[in-house]
């Protein structure tokens, strides 16, 4: 997986800001990694609800469905969502309106990077604090869901991608104050199709 | 809720157009409205949105079928689609050009995005149409404005959005769809029999024999189209069969094509890798924007915006059809700068209250949502229809933007004839569901 | 003057979205304008069900309408009401309701808020494709229920049931995915039960009540008068909306039977039969909540 590294030695910063840059691709990768393991892991539930609900009309012995298909795979994909969106943002595939973002004004297009990335990372990372304590609360109160799982473990994987979020765009806003390149094309699958 | 909405406006468009990405935008706007205007404590608010907007189960059919695009994407799978078509469109006015129309209404059917559709099809037929010697501009403009087809015929990653948005039903969506896509693209292939039966000189002389193909040869064509034909049956065949709900179907659609890929040997941990990753990227993309979006509506519901909205557009007493030409242009304007789901995602909250006050019903607009969507892809900046097909040409965006209008102008007057005749739309969820 | 937001995940033309609605006019008449609530339906504020307690709680939201068997994940006692088999009309939950309101109106509290009224859910119902004379009759027939607790009752009567959201509901009735439903008669129409099942069966397997609640916070804010006139409406109301949730029940029914469904009353011996299989749910039932124990064994105490 060493492949997708290359793009970050190109960087022109070094030290620390790059330091940083590394650490934040190695965790984006392994949640990106983690969020797909969690979209297999919602086909084959979903999957095997469908095959449960044909079979077990012809073998009624089997149950008719796992009976928390529909919850557990919308928490997988919530995590998918989030985990992924670290390696996604690095990728420079999360969308924004780029008008403004153009090669021919440098300068422009530096503090327009700059400040996004700011914005992004008070964002993020209020989500990810905020997101923290809700966690901490649920699990105080012992909340539950109608199948009985405790609510604080799905939305501990969501503060968890949420906190990956935040650490990617807190490296780009150093990466950009550094006068690094804040894209690598390469981490990840490369192109996306929406 | 004056200072409302201009604080909406200002925080939204200030944040968009300096380039922060659309999820944050959305989600800044959303917290800092909340901030300003309510004393709801946001540190508990927000997270518990997060949770609830995520965690959606009506949503889970999105990372399926975006999973199956990226396997039709990666592999083999669709080039038999050209082999198998080729000989049929033979027999039309206007030839191979078909290819492109039929092929992008086909994959259509089992892709839920415009642009897997565009790039797959595209991939395809466009050198082949090239290199034989057609017009250029209708092979490309065609491709353009039938790749679009990806959201209208079913299934749609952009119906699933708007019914989790609007609160309507995926299926019915889905079965709404149908009509209006065979319309659509009827509508694409008789402009171009239209254009080449008047100057004959768009398609190559060599093409003629096409026409004197024995049929059984013709018959022996079709069975290149038997993976492709699986697929449609793996995921439409079990929906409308009862097998499985619209996220089963896209499931089984998954299974089906890694089954196809497979058996075709394009699978490797190489592609496999890509796919999946692919497919992750694609989820966060949407599924930031998505998060950001009911944030958005949310709060504005709280603030009482779009009932405010819809009291003073009500009062307008604008004629139904007035309203809809003007949404039309508003959605043509914004649609050059952005991207559809955003579009869906910043407008909804506040449109669709006024729409329905209007008299249209939640279905129908979905429709409208999809075209003007659709349309969106086609009017550059940004458009991604654009991208994909200079990536594959070459060509130059104001050259595709130019070949393409013909085709967005039939778009355009698609959905006034659909806001003339709601019912293009709604009879056949109607017959199907009741 | 205090402008109050309530949270309501029933869509536009429920009958308790329209209590809610009717109650919201009341309180403004009553309070001169100085207290108006706008109800939000449809979830539009952005909370589900199950998270409404802890919205009020939190003061995320000053008001909502509460499924309250929803909210067993806080607490189990919530799910009181549920009790299979116990209830078998609105009279019978009215008396057993003097018994669990004081233990609803203590756990609210502890949850900072408020109970202004409660207003039960129609009486459930089994909606089938065929008739059925015995218990052997139920034997396996996949029947949707809309929670754990509704699935795990059919199941021990002897069908096999599922937990599945109402959007897939229809699709799966037209496909033959599920040949039955467990809810009650005003979802019956809803989903126009008549174009997929034939026979209506009055099992009464379980009662749930909505709570409309106030976080207490923004309730000691409120002028001690306004408060007065507040709970002065609440309880002036309270009976009309059970009287509109009964008639709720009485109109559907008539709307499925008009449309060629038949409502068929349980036999002396197919009821022996149900109340036998009942004794073990109810076991089970008490096993996951046993706080339940003492407010039921008084109410069946007092009959
Ligand atoms: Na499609
Ligand atoms: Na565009």
């Amino acid at each position: 997986m060493t492949e997708n590294f290359n793009g970050s030695h190109t960087t022109q910063s070094v030290g620390l800001p790059a330091a940083l840059q590394r650490a934040a691709d190695a965790v984006s990768l392994a949640g990106g990694w983690i969020a797909g393991l969690c979209i297999i892991g919602l086909t084959l539930l979903v999957l095997i609800d469908t095959g449960l609900a044909g079979l077990s009309r012809i073998l009624p012995f089997l149950p008719n469905g796992t009976g928390i298909g529909w919850e557990y795979s919308a928490y997988l994909m919530g995590s998918a969502f989030l985990l992924g969106s670290g390696m996604t943002l690095r990728a420079g595939l999360q969308l924004r309106v780029e008008l403004t973002l153009s090669p021919n004004r440098k300068r422009l297009t530096h503090v327009l990077e700059t400040f996004s990335a700011l914005l992004g990372t008070v964002i993020t990372g209020s989500l990810t604090i905020w997101l923290f304590n809700f966690t901490s609360r649920t699990y105080g109160y012992g909340e539950v869901s109608d199948s009985f799982t405790p609510l604080w473990i799905p939305q501990a994987v969501l503060t968890l991608g949420a906190g990956v979020l935040a650490f990617q765009m807190f490296a780009r806003l150093v990466t950009c104050l550094s006068g690094g390149s804040i894209n690598n094309p390469d981490l990840g699958a490369g192109t996306a199709i929406k | 809720m004056g200072a409302i909405v201009s604080s909406l406006f200002g925080l939204l468009f200030g944040t968009l157009a300096s380039g922060a990405w659309i999820g944050i935008s959305l989600l800044t706007t959303a917290i800092g409205l909340a901030l300003i205007f309510t004393g709801i404590p946001v540190d508990k608010l927000f997270p518990q949105y997060v949770f609830n907007i995520l965690t959606t189960p009506d949503l889970v059919a999105l990372p399926l079928f975006i999973l199956m695009g990226e396997f039709l994407f990666r592999t083999r799978l669709s080039q038999s689609l050209f082999s198998g078509l080729a000989p049929w469109a033979g027999l039309l006015p206007g030839r191979l050009l078909h290819v492109n129309i039929v092929g992008c209404s086909i994959f259509a059917a089992i892709s839920g995005s415009s642009a897997a559709t565009t790039q797959v099809v595209g991939r395809m037929t466009l050198k082949e149409l090239l290199k034989r010697g057609y017009d250029p501009e209708l092979a490309i403009g065609g491709l353009a404005g039938a790749g679009t087809l990806g959201f209208l015929i079913p299934p749609s990653t952009v119906m699933i959005m708007y019914g989790v948005l609007a609160n309507e039903s995926v299926l019915r969506l889905f079965t709404a769809g149908f009509i209006p896509g065979l319309l659509l693209s009827l509508a694409f292939a008789s402009y171009i029999m239209i254009r080449t039966t008047l100057k004959p000189s768009l398609i190559p002389e060599s093409e003629r024999a096409l026409r004197h193909m024995p049929l059984s040869k013709r018959f022996a064509a079709l069975k290149e189209l038997a993976p492709v034909l699986f697929l449609i049956l793996c995921v439409l065949g079990s929906m409308y069969g009862g097998i499985a709900t619209p996220s089963e179907a896209a499931a089984l659609g998954v299974l089906g094509a890694f089954l196809v890929s497979w058996s075709q040997g394009s699978i490797s941990l190489r592609v496999l890798r890509d796919v999946v990753l692919g497919a992750v990227q694609t989820c966060s993309v949407m599924g930031i924007i998505i998060l950001g979006a009911s944030v958005l509506g949310n709060i504005t519901s709280t603030l009482g915006i779009p009932a405010a909205v819809a009291n003073v557009v009500t009062a307008l007493d604008l004629a139904p059809i007035l309203l809809i030409i003007a949404l039309i242009a508003l959605y043509l304007v914004l649609g050059t700068v952005l991207e559809g789901f955003s579009m869906i995602a910043t407008t909804l909250p506040v449109v669709l209250p006024l729409v329905e006050a209007a008299g249209f019903d939640k279905v129908w607009f979905g429709i409208f949502m999809v075209l003007v969507v659709e349309m969106a892809q086609i009017t550059p900046p940004v458009a991604f229809n654009f991208a994909i097909i200079q990536n594959i040409t070459g060509r130059s965006t104001s050259y595709i933007a130019r070949v393409t209008f013909p085709f967005l102008v039939i778009m355009i007057m698609f959905v006034i004839l659909l806001a003339l005749f709601p019912q293009i739309v709604t009879f056949f969820p109607d017959l199907i569901l009741g | 003057e205090t402008k109050l937001s309530l949270s309501d995940v029933l869509p536009e033309g429920n009958f308790q979205v329209e209590n809610a609605k009717v109650f919201a006019d009341a309180v403004a008449k009553a309070t001169d304008g100085e207290v108006t609530i706008t109800v939000n339906a449809a979830g539009s504020l952005g909370f589900k069900g199950p998270d409404q307690l802890g919205a009020v709680r939190d003061g995320l939201v000053d008001m909502a309408d509460i499924n309250i068997s929803q909210q067993v994940g806080l607490n189990p006692l919530f799910g009181a009401e549920g009790v299979p088999f116990l209830v078998s009309s609105m009279d019978e939950l009215k008396e057993y309701h003097s018994f669990l309101r004081p233990e609803f109106e203590k756990l609210a509290e502890q949850y900072n808020q408020k109970i202004l009224y409660m207003v039960p859910s129609p009486a459930q119902y089994v909606y089938l494709k065929v008739e059925v004379d015995d218990i052997d009759g139920f034997k396996g027939i996949p029947v949707r229920g809309a929670d754990k607790n509704t699935v795990e009752i059919v199941t021990a009567v002897g069908m096999a049931g599922v937990v599945m959201p109402w959007g897939e509901l229809i699709p799966a009735l037209a496909s033959g995915r599920v040949d039955g439903v467990a809810t009650s008669a005003t979802s019956g129409v809803d989903g126009k039960f008549w174009e997929f099942l034939d026979y209506i069966y009055p099992t009464n397997h379980t009662w749930g009540s909505n709570a409309v609640t106030i976080n207490l916070d923004t309730w000691n804010e409120i002028s001690e008068e306004d408060r007065a006139a507040i709970e002065a409406v609440a309880a002036e109301l309270e009976p009309t909306f059970w009287d509109v949730s009964r008639q709720g029940d009485l109109d559907s029914i008539a709307t499925m039977t008009e449309n060629g469904m038949t409502l068929v009353p349980l036999s002396d011996d197919l009821l022996a039969e149900i109340t036998e299989k009942a004794t073990t749910v109810q076991e089970e039932f008490f096993e996951r909540v046993p706080a339940a124990k003492p407010i039921v064994d008084a109410y069946l105490a007092s009959k």
